[in-house]
């Protein structure tokens, strides 16, 4: 393992799927890889929960998490609590020069740049919404665009309302307990390998696959599911009833998609049998809406 | 009412099993019979592609078995026969999640309300065989006329011969190619059945609408145009009893061949004429 410490600045990130993705991205350069990784984390709050699974993440591409750097004081806590070094932020890396150092013309300009960065920090902090960042990852609202999506998935659970009707004895998905359980959202496992027919993934909480489903495999999960590749199997969020469950994937092409009790299933003839891996990806989610399973395009 | 159980097997794989469960099921269907298609091949289930029905399947086989569903539940109804139904297999477990005294049970239990059973047989003659065989009184063999299926297909005639249950099976050559008898590099169907020396019920042509078909979820038994799909309706037809001659797979199929089949039989009858007048 190489010794040198590669560092990933994650302070610019605001929730955990950020981090999540922000970090599996840094491993795409093969020279994060079998190192020892600090991490900037800034003012974010992490639980126990969510740091083990950072620190599966990052263990599942042979490295190893060796020092956070961060001013919050619960995650402090929880990785000097799992050895992990910790090192408050230190503010004078930036190094604003000194003004005397320089030249009148440039020190004039330099400083005063830093200071609106400064003050545009302060505001954004308590709306962070503003950032470019966070409004990439909100679905976007109902419009006509995105109705054409849903149109084809809620036709298929309109379908299925016929079938219901005529097998009157049938109740098509009882959900498995009365009371739903909401899973703890933070609770979460990465899988870094391609789903294959008849394997099942169960998870009593969320689950996050880097690569692609293919048909005849299933996936379980008590909380979210996300696929960052294609999506072509079964997929069950919200197993134990939580209806504000979500599927996400870079291409939707699932088979079937159940979330708590609903159930949907993919439109006939929509099936694309050899799919292209490299065409464009268009990212969807799929949530309950009204008793029926929409799906939501992600820009 | 009291349907009969058929099972469809071959020993080796790749002959054409599923695709004449389908095809059998959708054609016994059409003729107005209540059919119900189980497929035994847990673990690499395939019937339900070819049936179009991939995205309907909630419950399997096996959630009937270990009863966190009624049977009735399981059954997925064909998108344009109602009288067609399919029992899916588990594409997540193995063969050992059922045993033959279930399937048994379970198809006793559909013979009440349908007039034909089809049960698609997995590949080799361990349990998923024992299985799909044990609840069967019928059995058709799938073979085509190669010597490894045809071997394959002798040593499951012997399996099933030994079976009191199995009243009768019957041969079904499929993938035949006229062109390559008629120049001695394929063995002919009456070879075949020598060989095996089984009732013949049925003999399907090689037929690239076949592939197309698989791939499209809808049997060819639909496409009235295709002549596999001919052969698989009067195998149909021979399995409710009636009896309907064996089809002529060497029609012509294009404008030439029509033409230069025409001209033959001429030429070879005006052979016969010119050998008479001697």
């Amino acid at each position: 393992m190489n010794t040198e410490l590669f560092v990933i600045d994650l302070s610019a990130c605001g929730n955990t799927g950020e981090i999540i993705t922000s970090v599996s991205s840094a491993f795409e350069v093969p020279m994060a890889r079998e190192r020892k990784i600090g991490l900037k984390l800034s003012n974010i709050a992490l639980n126990q929960a969510q740091m083990l699974s950072i620190q599966s993440l990052i263990a599942s591409y042979a490295s190893e998490l060796r020092f956070v750097e961060t001013s919050n004081e619960t995650t402090k806590d929880i990785c000097e609590n799992m050895g992990i070094e910790v090192q408050s932020p230190k503010y004078s890396e930036p190094a604003i020069p000194a003004q005397e150092d320089f030249s009148f013309e440039i020190t004039k300009e330099a400083p005063k740049e830093q200071e609106n960065k400064i003050q545009e920090n302060e505001n954004q902090n308590p709306e962070p919404k503003k950032e470019e960042g966070f409004e990439e990852f909100k679905p976007i609202e109902l419009n006509e665009e995105n109705l054409q999506t849903m149109d084809t998935y809620k036709k298929a659970y309109d379908e299925n309302e016929e079938e219901k009707q005529t097998w009157e004895e049938v109740d098509y998905y009882a959900p498995p307990t009365d009371e739903p359980v909401i899973v703890d959202s933070k609770q979460t496992i990465y899988v870094n390998q391609t789903l294959r027919s008849g394997q099942v993934l169960e998870f009593d909480g969320n689950i996050v696959i880097i690569g692609d489903c293919h048909p005849g495999s299933e996936i379980k999960a008590a909380g979210d599911i996300t696929v960052w590749g294609v999506l072509g199997s079964i997929a069950h969020a919200g197993s134990k009833g939580n209806r504000d469950a979500k599927i996400r994937a870079l291409k939707m092409n699932a088979v079937q998609l159940r979330i708590a009790n609903c159930y949907s299933r993919r439109p006939d003839g929509t099936n694309i049998p050899y799919i292209i891996k490299s065409s464009v990806f268009t990212p969807e989610e799929a949530r309950i809406v009204d008793d029926s399973i929409v799906l939501f395009k992600i820009n | 009412m009291t349907g009969s159980v058929i099972v469809i097997t071959s020993g080796k794989g790749g002959v054409g099993k599923t695709t004449t469960s389908a095809n059998i099921g959708t054609a016994l269907a059409k003729d107005g019979n209540k059919v119900v298609l189980i497929d035994t091949d847990i673990g690499l289930r395939n019937l339900d592609l070819l049936l179009g029905l991939e995205n309907r399947i909630v419950y399997t086989i096996v959630d009937v078995v270990e009863e966190r569903c009624k049977l009735k539940q399981a059954l997925v109804k064909d998108k344009k026969n109602p009288n067609l139904c399919l029992l899916a297999a588990a594409q997540t477990r193995d063969k050992s999640a059922v045993t033959a005294e279930q399937l048994k049970e379970i198809c006793d239990t559909l013979k009440e309300d349908f007039d034909y059973i089809l049960v698609d047989c997995p590949a080799g003659i361990e349990q998923g065989f024992q299985n799909a065989v044990a609840g069967a009184n019928e059995a058709i063999v799938v073979t085509t006329p190669e010597m490894s299926a045809i071997r394959d297909a002798d040593r499951i005639i012997g399996l099933l011969e030994a079976k009191e249950e199995v009243q009768r099976y019957r041969l079904l050559v499929n993938r035949v190619r006229p062109n390559l008898i008629k120049t001695n590099d394929m063995m002919s169907v009456d070879d075949v059945v020598e060989i095996l020396s089984c009732d013949l019920i049925g003999i399907i042509p090689e037929d690239t609408g076949v592939i197309t078909s698989t791939n499209k979820g809808e049997p060819i038994v639909n496409d009235e145009n295709s002549l596999a799909g001919q052969a698989y309706m009067n195998v149909a037809k021979r399995i409710q009893g009636e009896e309907v001659p064996f089809l002529d797979i060497d029609q012509p199929r294009t404008f030439i061949e029509k033409v230069k089949k025409f001209f033959s039989k001429k030429v070879k009858a005006l052979f016969k004429e010119s050998e008479g007048i001697k």
